[in-house]
């Protein structure tokens, strides 16, 4: 038994405890440096830059550490030029030993349905070309790759260079 | 050497933002997909939440080289999030129409969005380049940006609108 619903500052937290267990699983723990208090200012404030959906259970299903929030998607809305917008897929993790009941399901169920009330022409998300899980429960929902179909790269210009750009 | 300024957009600019987008588009072969309309733009652009931001390049009259068009520019952009180290502006489309590039445009407003950036507390700009896009991802590399599809395997996904509704009417 579980249920979803909209993160509340409360949450903070457990949306970080689970942000750092799912890089954990990455192998990329030591590379989260947000804070609780960033992502306070920055989910719950006047403007918010993310949104989250959590999974909790109840006391008596908590997990092994006395944990009820059990698994979560931060979500925000992006443009496409083309088509408008879009819904964002940032993050989403059901912990381990809470896998398996169709929680992961609901979560991309309901994001769907937000997606869809907010008028957004579709979902994008980036997956790792090695997690060949996580790219089979999309592409069962529907998913398609657009690196492989059109050929996109993600980049990235850093602090560093933004810096320099700046100042020039 | 053509005279310009870089400014935010304004309401007023929806109609020659639209007009630039499909000429990027029309570029990219791909001018038919753009069913964006301007009405569209100026509610997710100019509304209370806006979705997307945009700068343009505007060159004053006498300058003008293509019939009526002062805006001969853009670059669209939006604020993201990365759980690991938090906000992060996303560049979207980027344009300098063709009769005014090598006037070091393209240059100046990835420099304002740089700055930005950097104002906004964001750790880095991210966006997208097509692999064939040999002359654009030159000009991100000589301004330091890396590939993360190459170095960290990311591929972009997308479930369209058909997919969604899909899921959201299962029970």
């Amino acid at each position: 038994m579980f249920l979803l619903r909209k993160a509340e500052p409360k949450d903070v937290s457990d949306i970080l405890r689970l942000i750092k267990e799912l890089a954990k699983f990455e192998e990329m723990e030591e590379q989260v440096v947000l804070t609780e208090k960033e992502l306070l200012e920055d989910g719950f404030g006047d403007h918010p830059f993310y949104h989250c959906v959590v999974a909790e259970v109840p006391k008596e299903s908590q997990s092994i550490e006395g944990y009820t929030v059990i698994g979560f998607a931060m979500y925000y809305f992006t443009y496409d030029p083309w088509i408008g917008k879009l819904l964002y897929l940032e993050d989403f993790y059901v912990m381990k030993e809470f896998r398996g009941y169709g929680i992961g399901s609901e979560i991309l169920r309901t994001l769907s349905e937000t997606a869809v009330k907010t008028r957004c022409s579709g979902m994008h998300f980036i997956v790792a070309e090695w997690n060949t899980t996580s790219i089979e429960f999309y592409k069962r929902r529907g998913a398609s790759d657009l690196s492989r179909e059109e050929g996109w790269r993600l980049y990235e210009i850093d602090k560093i260079n933004l810096l320099k750009m700046s100042s020039k | 050497m053509a005279k310009f300024h870089l400014r935010k957009a304004e309401p007023k600019d929806v109609p020659d933002i639209l007009r630039l987008i499909k000429e990027l588009a029309k570029y990219e072969e791909m001018e038919d997909q753009v069913i964006l309309t301007e009405k569209d733009l100026l509610e997710d652009g100019f509304g209370d939440h806006p979705f997307y931001h945009c700068v343009v390049a505007e060159v004053p009259a006498e300058h003008q080289k293509v019939e009526g068009y002062s805006v001969i520019g853009f670059a669209m952009y939006y604020f993201t999030y990365d759980p690991w180290i938090g906000k992060l502006l996303y560049l979207e489309d980027f344009y300098v129409m063709k009769e005014y590039r090598g006037f070091g445009i393209g240059s100046e407003i990835l420099k304002t969005l740089s700055d930005t950036a950097v104002k906004n507390r964001c750790s880095s700009m991210h966006f997208l380049v097509a692999q064939s896009n040999k002359a654009s991802i030159d000009f991100y590399k000589r301004r330091g940006a890396s590939d993360l599809s190459l170095e960290e395997g990311w591929r972009l996904f997308r479930i369209d609108k058909e997919g969604l509704l899909k899921m959201s009417a299962e029970e």
